[in-house]
């Protein structure tokens, strides 16, 4: 079997890996060096760093960031179930039942994310406006009531809500969901399926026997691309967000920006990587995936 | 496509079966609420590029294009009419094409090498390029800024908003088309070099193509992430404004409707492109169809005699 | 050089980093200053890569040498929709310029945020590397940091007799820019309360109005540490000009009910001026020259000074260090001091011209704008405004991260 046979990977693998190298881990390396320095300003604002393995860096902004973090992985696991339960069924309608127009749809799907991030969010905010129909529709089926039982909204109202983060999160990231989701069903043999349907009574079972374990590694990596920005992201929170909804990207950011304190926010960060890495290998031994980054 | 493999003159019964609605009445309902939901689906992620599409034609009474004013082609007919606009447009489409082919180019040839070759250093090399993806934006940003400063003479702008964008991308363009290639058949290669002699014709007439739709996905993904970008190339831009970056400072004091209507040009070339491709591999397909339908009945015409 | 002061630490430590550089003295050779300011460079040129050193002080206060040459371009960068505009594509007072002087000015409008610019061009000035900008436009704050650190090059007054001639008193020996040889002031504005009345059912007169129950939810307040802790300062009795971060605390405790209930909707920069727009806001802490803009399209809003005291505040030009073209920035800057000039910005941007004269020269052709007492304000506004103190970097530091605190981290 001639394919086989062994040839070095090495040059079709070396130039993505000099790029990452040199543009991703040596900065990395920069940011890890920053993260244990104490920075010290004097009185003309100068700031002045010294490298002083401070790992108190961490602990300290860990304990006063605490809520903040805690809120992030829970908005970003809000919005990644959310994107899964949403687009599970639409990757597998157009995987399964797509046929000649499985493509376009695909298109289709793919086609809003084309649009500008930031654009889309700014739309999110005129769609939620508090005398938007959204919102007014929205409140004449008291639907605002629960979610302002829940805690969810806020005096009848979808903007600067938990409620409106989280479903920017979900809609923002949801071709994130649903491409590696579609990838890998449109990959199950469909005699699997006639097979599994021979098999089990029911086609609920059939699905959740055959066609959803065979879509696992989709789903892990669609949970996974989907969970890591949203944990890091901060727009959301601060066009469509209020104080009490601030994640961790934000904190970050003003650490770095405002106060330009590198050493805090690079221990922030890190811990943040840490912990998202950390969160990758338990949920890949769950998931029983065996290799992590594999597709 | 799992189907291009298989004989193409009949469709296989499974995939028949699968796609027409059960017997019963319960069933068909459940069947049918399916596609409903996924209908839904597709029409909410319509949503925000109708308002955007929508808000293109609106006449704004003061400078915010918020609520709807009046209908009017002004921005359609001067789309470039804010100043500054034509130039961070301009940035970001040569920015997002370069990346894109680059990104796309070295992704490529890197999953090839991850996803069918066994080496040492292998998962080593999968967890290096993963870990960009779960690093958030922002310290990819600033730790390039860093990078970039250290080096003594960074002239930020456009070349470093190029690095960080390849950067980024690279990473994405390996996983989607790693997915892809995993899939692949690899027999078909095989009965390839048994026919042709060489790897380079094998891969050029048969795994490419084949995984042209992965390549091709990637490519899309890349130059999307990469027009799109905001964190990242905030901190790595210097002078330069890329559109993200213009609309970013626009959105504090009122965007003009030319955004929307960049906006909605951006999303319907892109569509249109995709659309174009989408018609192209149908071609291609159909006709690679037809060959290989003519090829087996020779074949089995051959075997008869 | 007779009138030279004396240096402060924080001067001797600003010209130290290199405020006078190689070029300098390449250049020197013909330029007003003369031997003696050549013989002080030499020596600072010597000590310019080290510490301060004595030597330096006797070349204090010297005149910036570049050649006086018009550069064929330079760079201008502002804040959004800070500069007069025609058709939604030419600047005409940039256009005016550029025919006086056949130049091409790039007009950039990248600075939506002090911090979030300095944050990003930090580094480069830190190393000492030119940030591609001929001007920049910060606000006071932001400008006396940039002061202090040498970010900004010395200008070059002979320059800008425009500016000497017809900048406004209340403007000139700040105590971030005693000599006026950093900052050349743009525009400045009033801080207070903005409001629909048709939201709120009634005139608002003060900060504590904001706290009122039937508006919660729909008050929002600015991110702009100086402002909304200024403005809550003088509404508990605190003088901003003089406070401490005792009393910053006092402040943040103020306000932070308000937050923890929902009372205040959010922390927003400009953009309260989308939800004043959409009415998702029925009043909130505001900008005049927004209000001002915002009444175009509703009459309705209003702007009030809180009867307690509202805040003033100024963007100033300053040239960053190691600028590629000062001199074409210089001729700007003198250019625009030019009451016609001014007045033809000021028409557009509807903030408070610091330019003497503008209000004259806008009388005929706008008059409007020329009685805007938001855009010319009369001394009673100015009496009831404050100026932030300014802080030390230590006080900077405190101050802040009680404010963030406020606002979520």
């Amino acid at each position: 079997m001639r394919w086989l046979r062994r040839r070095p990977a090495g040059p079709l693998l070396l130039p993505a890996m000099l790029w990452l190298g040199i543009f991703f881990f040596v900065p990395m390396a920069f940011m890890a060096y920053k993260s244990l320095e104490t920075v010290h300003v004097d009185l003309t604002y100068a700031q002045h760093y010294t490298f002083n393995w401070k790992f108190s860096n961490y602990t300290d902004n860990i304990s006063q960031y605490k809520s903040q973090f805690i809120r992030s992985f829970l908005y970003a696991a809000i919005a990644t179930v959310a994107a899964f339960v949403i687009a599970y069924p639409l990757a597998y309608v157009i995987a399964f039942r797509g046929g000649r127009w499985k493509n376009l749809l695909l298109l289709l799907v793919i086609a809003p994310f084309f649009t500008n991030y930031l654009i889309r969010t700014l739309a999110w905010q005129t769609i939620l406006a508090d005398n938007s129909i959204v919102t007014r529709a929205l409140d004449a089926v008291r639907f605002l009531d629960v979610t302002d039982k829940l805690g969810w909204t806020s005096s009848h109202r979808l903007l600067a809500t938990p409620f409106a983060v989280v479903s920017a999160i979900t809609y923002n990231y949801l071709a994130f969901m649903v491409l590696p989701l579609y990838v890998s069903l449109e990959k199950i043999d469909p005699r699997l399926l006639e097979a599994s349907l021979d098999l089990y009574a029911n086609r609920v079972r059939a699905f959740l026997k055959v066609t959803l374990p065979l879509s696992l590694p989709g789903v892990f990596a669609g949970t996974l691309l989907t969970f890591i920005p949203a944990t890091g992201d901060y727009i959301n929170a601060e066009i469509l967000g209020n104080p009490n909804t601030r994640m961790i990207g934000n904190v970050i950011q003003s650490k770095f920006l405002i106060f330009n304190d590198y050493p805090a926010a690079s221990a922030l960060s890190f811990t943040l990587m840490a912990i998202m890495l950390v969160f990758i290998a338990v949920y890949a031994k769950l998931l029983g995936t065996e290799e992590v980054t594999t597709v | 496509m799992s189907a291009a493999t298989e004989a193409v003159t009949v469709e296989p019964e499974a995939v028949e079966a699968a796609r027409k609605p059960p017997s019963g009445l319960g069933r068909r309902v459940r069947w049918h609420a399916l596609n409903v939901f996924a209908g839904l689906v597709l029409l909410y992620l319509f949503i925000p590029i109708s308002v955007i599409i929508l808000f293109s034609f609106n006449g704004p009474a003061g400078k915010f294009n918020l609520t709807w004013h009046k209908f009017t082609l002004d921005a359609w007919k001067h789309p470039f009419g804010a100043p500054g606009l034509q130039d961070a447009v301009k940035l970001s489409l040569e920015i997002a094409f370069l990346s894109t082919v680059l990104a796309t180019a070295l992704g490529t040839l890197a999953a090839l090498a991850l996803a069918r070759y066994s080496f040492r250093g292998r998962s080593a090399s999968n967890f290096a390029i993963f870990t960009p993806m779960a690093t958030p934006e922002i310290v990819m940003g600033s730790s390039l800024l860093t990078l970039f400063i250290a080096l003594q003479n960074p002239s930020l702008g456009f070349l470093t908003i190029l690095i960080a964008h390849i950067m980024f991308n690279i990473s994405y363009v390996i996983v989607t088309v790693k997915a892809r290639v995993y899939g692949f058949d690899r027999r078909l290669e095989e009965a390839a070099m048994d026919l042709f002699a060489n790897e380079w014709t094998t891969f050029r007439r048969i795994t490419l193509p084949l995984i042209m739709p992965g390549i091709a996905a990637a490519a899309a993904l890349a130059f999307a992430l990469s027009i799109d970008d905001f964190v990242v190339t905030q901190f790595n831009s210097g002078a330069q404004i890329t559109f993200p970056l213009y609309i970013y400072g626009a959105s504090r004091n009122g965007v003009p409707v030319q955004v929307n209507v960049i906006g909605s040009l951006i999303f319907m070339i892109g569509v249109g492109g995709m659309f174009l491709n989408l018609v192209i591999q149908n071609r291609r397909a159909k006709r690679d169809a037809v060959a290989s339908a003519g090829t087996m009945r020779r074949a089995q015409a051959a075997e008869a005699a | 050089m007779s009138n030279e002061r004396p240096l402060s630490d924080l001067d001797r430590m600003a010209f130290a980093r290199g405020a006078l550089t190689r070029r300098d003295l390449l250049r020197r050779a013909g330029m007003a200053g003369g031997a003696l300011a050549g013989a002080g460079l030499l020596a600072a040129c010597g000590s310019s890569s080290g510490g301060g050193s004595s030597a330096v002080a006797s070349s204090g206060g010297g005149a910036p040498s570049f050649p006086h040459t018009v550069s064929s371009n330079w760079t201008f960068s502002n804040w959004p929709l800070y500069i007069d505009i025609k058709n939604k594509t030419h600047h005409p007072s940039l256009d005016a310029f550029d025919a006086k002087y056949s130049t091409t000015t790039k007009y950039l409008e990248d600075i939506e945020d002090n911090e979030s610019f300095f944050g990003k061009v930090r580094a480069q000035l830190e190393a000492g590397q030119s940030i591609d900008r001929d001007i920049v436009t910060l606000t006071d704050w932001m400008a006396g940091k940039w002061v202090a650190l040498g970010y900004c090059e010395t200008l070059d007054k002979s320059l800008l007799p425009n500016v000497d001639a017809n900048l406004s008193s209340a403007l000139k020996g700040r105590s971030i820019d005693p000599n006026n040889d950093h900052l050349v002031p743009w525009q400045s504005g009033f801080t207070g309360i903005a409001y629909n009345p048709k939201l709120t059912g009634r005139d608002l007169t003060s900060i504590s109005d904001l706290w009122d129950p039937k508006f919660k939810g729909k008050v929002t307040c600015l991110t702009e540490m100086r402002d909304t802790l200024g403005l809550v300062m003088l509404d508990i009795g605190i003088d901003p000009t003089q406070c401490t971060v005792a009393d910053a605390q006092k402040a943040v405790d103020a306000i932070q009910p308000h937050v923890a209930d929902g009372q205040i909707r959010r922390f927003t920069g400009n953009d309260y001026a989308a939800d004043l727009a959409k009415g998702n806001v029925a009043a909130c802490m505001a900008w005049s020259g927004d209000v001002v803009q915002l009444q175009l399209s509703n009459p309705d809003l209003k702007f009030v000074i809180p009867d307690k005291g509202g805040m003033i505040w100024t963007d100033n030009m300053m040239i960053p260090k190691n600028a590629a073209n000062p001199y074409n920035a210089h001729l700007w800057m003198n250019f625009y001091y030019q009451p016609e000039i001014a007045a033809m910005v000021e028409d557009y941007v509807n903030y408070i011209c610091p330019v003497n004269g503008a209000k004259e020269a806008l009388v005929a052709k706008d008059p409007s704008v020329a009685n805007n007492p938001l855009i010319f304000p009369p001394q009673s506004s100015l009496d009831n405004v404050n100026v932030f103190k300014a802080l030390t970097p230590d006080e900077d530091l405190q101050f802040n991260q009680l404010f963030q605190g406020l606002i979520g981290g």
